[in-house]
């Protein structure tokens, strides 16, 4: 396929430049993606065969953690990508659960992965603009937290210079062995809070009732808590549970909230109908209708989706 | 070695397809969702999903479970329908330069005539492939009256099932559809049948112009530690390499009582394995799980069948159609 800057997906082979172990069973796998990492934007996918046989024989869907700039070998002259120039690389940060991520954790750099991307729409940052001031919290719970790295980048890029950082980024993690990417986080100038569920670091808890507490404090208090100001809004990633909690929380507080979702998929770009989660209709209020996960999202507005 | 003129072309009712590889109904879209990853003008013929005459919204999720070597499905034919289809799909379709085909599918035989009708009025369309075999919609329909009459009556208080279980309600929907359209007529086949060549033959009789085999097989899956059924409608439809010996099976066995051109399908994952089922009998094939592996697997896959042919010095698909057939008797 000739290279079209129209495309806003490709297939190609990537090559693994690192793949390391960053906790028990979380890994980071940087590949060397130039054409894709330009496209990408925060909350889209790619799709990554992960064997030759049949086992499995599905691609796998990971989130793109973050897009960088790589050393580039020129002739005999190294060169450093200035920031001003374009991302080459592509990070993923993975959870080992099955199979398919069994196989990913076990690749060296330098082999090549066939990956379908940047698939999927993403988080909606533009809409933001009219919340130039607001508070942005992001909420990642478990492997969640893997697109949320991405979009505090972008957040944090597209602030206006001199403002003060107002991202808060809630992590929830069962234990604080398992809390990932604090410090990518705080280099980026956010604000971190955590949630573990046996109270190892941080909140003793839930990450949900972390967030609930702290908007429950701004409604009886005249002056908010530090880390919560209104307005904002909520993006989060994670469990269904845990995103349906968040959903109802930012209803009830009339917080624009968006939500990363998961679902099985076969295609991965919108022809099978295989991922479909249910959403509401507007245009007739008793009736739902089927989105596509892979291609309608996965990020979707919380108030749209029927949990 | 002086090269050898070769040709992949291969004819189904009156379509002519510039090589044999199509794409399978419900694996490939309407085309669009592809071509920004695949050349569609590489593709002998696309096959679109399914319509219906009324849109339909399809199974409860989950709709797909992968399991060893293959994947269930339970999509439910969810389509725009009929009109939303001419209006918004077929557009693009006909502007690809490849023949397309029309899948349509229906719970009772007046729907597939309709549908057959309002889009013999379409131009851009070579051939409809008659969807009859869907295992994840229930037909309820009434008995086709005639065909039941001559036979002695026996489809009375029947239970709905799927037209293409049965001889002569497949024979009375070809027939009629047949009497709607002077399209190309494929009928596909359903796996899930205890005579596959018998319903083959009743389609031949209404006049079909070819057969797909095969659709899914009926399976399922449960999840142990819920006791769910990973299926949100229970029983799906299996593909992918895991069927590819029950298919080649069925196409070989079809083929040898049937004389009308024969589209194999059913786990194809690479040229080896299409070759199989043209050697089996088939003149044409389609790829359908293999599309969410690799987009380009159909492309590659007629790549692959012509250079089989140029190492073999074979001129045609048709010098190496049926050639098991000849081998054995
Ligand atoms: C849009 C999208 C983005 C994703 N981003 C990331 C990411 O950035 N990092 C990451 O680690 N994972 C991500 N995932 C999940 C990832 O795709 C699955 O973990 C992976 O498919 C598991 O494959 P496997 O072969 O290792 O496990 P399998 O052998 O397929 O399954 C092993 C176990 O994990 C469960 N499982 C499998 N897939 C999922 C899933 N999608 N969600 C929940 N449970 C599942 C199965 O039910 C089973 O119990 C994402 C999924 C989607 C849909
Ligand atoms: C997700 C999915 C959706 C399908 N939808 C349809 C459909 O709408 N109509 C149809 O005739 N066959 C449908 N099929 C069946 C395929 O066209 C094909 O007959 C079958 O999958 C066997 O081929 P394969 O193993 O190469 O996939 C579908 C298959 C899959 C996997
Ligand atoms: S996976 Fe095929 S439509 Fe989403």
């Amino acid at each position: 396929m000739p290279e079209m800057t129209t495309q806003k997906m490709l297939q190609i082979q990537a090559k693994i430049v690192s793949n390391t172990q960053v906790a028990e069973n979380y890994f980071k796998m940087c590949l060397d993606a130039p054409l894709v990492a330009q496209k990408a934007e925060p909350g889209q996918f790619i799709y990554i065969k992960t064997s030759n046989n049949y086992k499995p024989l599905l691609r796998r869907a990971f989130s793109i953690h973050s897009i960088g700039y790589r050393l580039l070998v020129i002739g005999y002259r190294q060169k450093r990508q200035s920031q001003s120039q374009k991302p080459n690389t592509l990070e993923l940060l993975y959870k080992v659960r099955g199979i398919g991520t069994e196989i990913l954790a076990e690749k060296k750099a330098g082999e090549e992965l066939d990956i379908i991307g940047p698939l999927g729409k993403g988080f909606n940052i533009i809409s933001n603009i009219k919340y130039q001031k607001s508070k942005i919290i992001l909420i990642g719970g478990g492997i969640g937290i893997a697109p949320l790295v991405f979009l505090s980048e972008k957040l944090t890029k597209s602030k206006i210079k001199n403002q003060k950082s107002k991202i808060t980024v809630l992590l929830g993690a069962e234990t604080k062995e398992k809390i990932l990417c604090k410090n990518d986080f705080e280099k980026l100038g956010c604000e971190v809070k955590i949630a573990t569920e046996d109270g190892s670091q941080g909140f003793k808890g839930k990450v949900t009732e972390l967030l609930a507490k702290g908007l429950l404090a701004i409604s009886h208090l005249p002056a908010s808590p530090a880390w919560l100001g209104g307005p904002f809004a909520i993006y989060a990633c994670g469990p269904t549970p845990m995103l349906k909690e968040i959903a109802q929380i930012s209803q009830r507080n009339k917080i624009p909230c968006q939500v990363s979702l998961e679902e099985k998929m076969a295609c991965g770009i919108g022809a099978c109908r295989g991922c479909v989660i249910k959403v509401k209709n507007y245009k007739d209020e008793e009736n739902f209708i089927y989105k596509r996960v892979c291609k309608d999202g996965p990020v979707f507005d919380a108030q749209e989706i029927i949990w | 070695m002086a090269e050898i003129k070769l040709s992949l072309e291969t004819e189904i009712g009156r379509i002519k397809l510039k090589n044999p590889v199509m794409v399978a109904s419900g694996t490939f879209g309407y085309g669009e969702e592809f071509a920004e990853l695949v050349d569609l003008k590489k593709l002998g013929a696309i096959v679109t999903k399914t319509i219906t005459l009324k849109p339909r919204e399809g199974n409860p999720p989950p709709r797909i479970v992968e399991t060893p070597c293959g994947m269930l499905n339970a999509i439910g034919l969810e389509n725009p329908g009929l009109e939303d289809f001419i209006k918004e799909k077929l557009s693009f379709l006909k502007k690809i330069g490849v023949p397309i085909i029309v899948s349509i599918g229906g719970d009772e035989i007046k729907e597939f005539v309709e549908l057959a009708r309002r889009l013999d009025k379409e131009k851009g369309i070579s051939g409809l492939e008659l969807n009859i075999s869907c295992p994840n919609v229930s037909a309820d329909r009434k008995p086709p009256p005639k065909a039941s009459l001559a036979k002695g009556g026996k489809t009375e208080n029947r239970k709905p099932q799927l037209i293409a279980k049965d001889e002569d309600a497949t024979y009375e929907l070809v027939k009629a559809v047949r009497q709607a359209t002077n399209l190309s007529l494929i009928t596909k086949l359903s796996p899930n049948v205890a005579d596959i060549v018998a319903i083959g033959k009743a389609a031949v009789e209404g006049g079909s112009d070819a057969l797909s085999l095969i659709n899914t097989f009926s399976g399922m899956a449960i999840d142990i530690e819920t006791r769910k059924p990973r299926l949100g409608n229970i029983i799906g439809g299996l593909s992918g390499p895991a069927i590819k010996p029950l298919a080649l099976k069925a196409v070989w066995e079809t083929a040898q009582q049937i004389d009308i051109p024969i589209i194999g399908m059913g786990g194809i994952m690479n040229w080896q394995d299409a070759l199989e089922f043209i050697i089996a009998g088939a003149s044409a094939v389609a790829i359908g799980t293999a599309n969410f592996i690799n987009p380009h697997s159909a492309v590659e896959i007629a790549q692959g069948i012509e250079d089989y042919l140029r190492k073999n010095r074979i001129k045609s698909i048709q010098e190496l159609w049926r050639t098991v057939l000849r081998n054995f008797s």
